[in-house]
């Protein structure tokens, strides 16, 4: 079992949206497929689009990937668009939300990270899965 | 040698003038700093005493989903990252557009600190504390609660807002 306090750093799934940089903990992940390649009966699918509360619209996904989840042994998929890399960010390049947007918050956005000038939002994909 | 009474008069209506406007004050009057920015062609001010700095909108703020329409998103102010508020939406004032002249102001009150995205930003002026006004009664509804006081910048009237209220509200 990893001791919280020897977390020194955080890979991260990192995926765009509607121009919005995205990461979420790669420990969440336990495989990535591509849609049409989804061999598992009675799977669950969810659009990320919608459990983060992104504004309404039609969504185009240009090459959309399944991300399979498993919380508290709940199995569902997550679909997300034009995943970019995987990335290992020290947490001290994570920052919590700023104070207004922590007030507001009713997603599973909880932080962002800092690449150079480049902005990720961090999503819990965990309680992304209890939104649905 | 006859008096120049019309040249005194003059610069004594002049100066009248100016202290009317609150540009010549008493050496020893308290003064305070304002901010001067415009919003929908409406000039509106905060306390200098709230504000740590003005930047320029260089690019659009990263959108965070889940949020108030009000909240624009955040930016990256040399490795803090500070929220954005569309004041314009906040009190109702409609849709601003981005202009090479757009601001953001960094406002922090209570422990609390965020940008604040004005149309441009005109002066930093001091004025003298007793130039500062109660807001006039009959205030347009949807900013009344966010402002303090009034005075008077280029002739304009100015409501002063006060950037804890406006972080107060947006938290409920």
């Amino acid at each position: 079992m990893t001791d919280e306090s020897d977390l020194t750093e955080l890979q991260i799934l990192v995926f765009n949206i509607k121009g919005c940089s995205m990461g979420t903990d790669m420990d969440h992940i336990q495989e990535i497929v591509e849609p049409d390649r989804l061999d598992r009966e009675n799977l669950q699918i969810y659009c990320f689009h919608d459990g983060v509360l992104l504004p309404e619209g039609k969504t185009d996904y240009k090459s959309p990937m399944v991300l399979l989840i498993k919380h508290q042994e709940r199995l569902a998929g997550v679909m997300v668009d034009d995943h970019e890399d995987i990335l290992t960010i020290d947490i001290h390049s994570i920052y919590p939300l700023p104070p207004l947007l922590e007030a507001c918050n009713k997603s599973a956005v909880w932080g962002v990270a800092l690449q150079g000038e480049k902005i990720i939002l961090l999503v819990d994909f965990c309680r992304l899965l209890l939104n649905y | 040698m006859p008096v120049d009474i019309t040249k005194s008069e003059r610069i004594l209506a002049e100066v009248k003038k100016l202290r009317g406007q609150g540009r010549i004050t008493d050496i020893d009057e308290e003064k305070v700093k304002m901010v001067i920015f415009s919003l929908s062609d409406n000039f509106y001010a905060f306390y200098v005493s709230e504000v740590q700095e003005i930047l320029p909108l260089l690019k659009e703020p990263a959108d965070v989903p889940g949020m108030p329409d009000f909240i624009i998103g955040i930016i990256n102010v040399r490795g803090n990252i500070e929220s954005v508020i569309d004041i314009h939406r906040f009190m109702g004032l409609g849709q601003a557009s981005n202009t090479p002249d757009t601001r953001i102001i960094i406002a922090a009150k209570e422990g609390i600190r965020s940008g604040i995205r004005v149309d441009y930003v005109a002066d930093v002026i001091d004025i003298p504390v007793s130039s500062v006004d109660p807001p006039i009664p009959n205030i347009d509804e949807s900013v009344k609660e966010f402002v303090i006081g009034r005075m008077t910048y280029n002739n304009q009237n100015v409501n002063i807002l006060d950037v804890g209220n406006i972080f107060k509200r947006t938290t409920i």
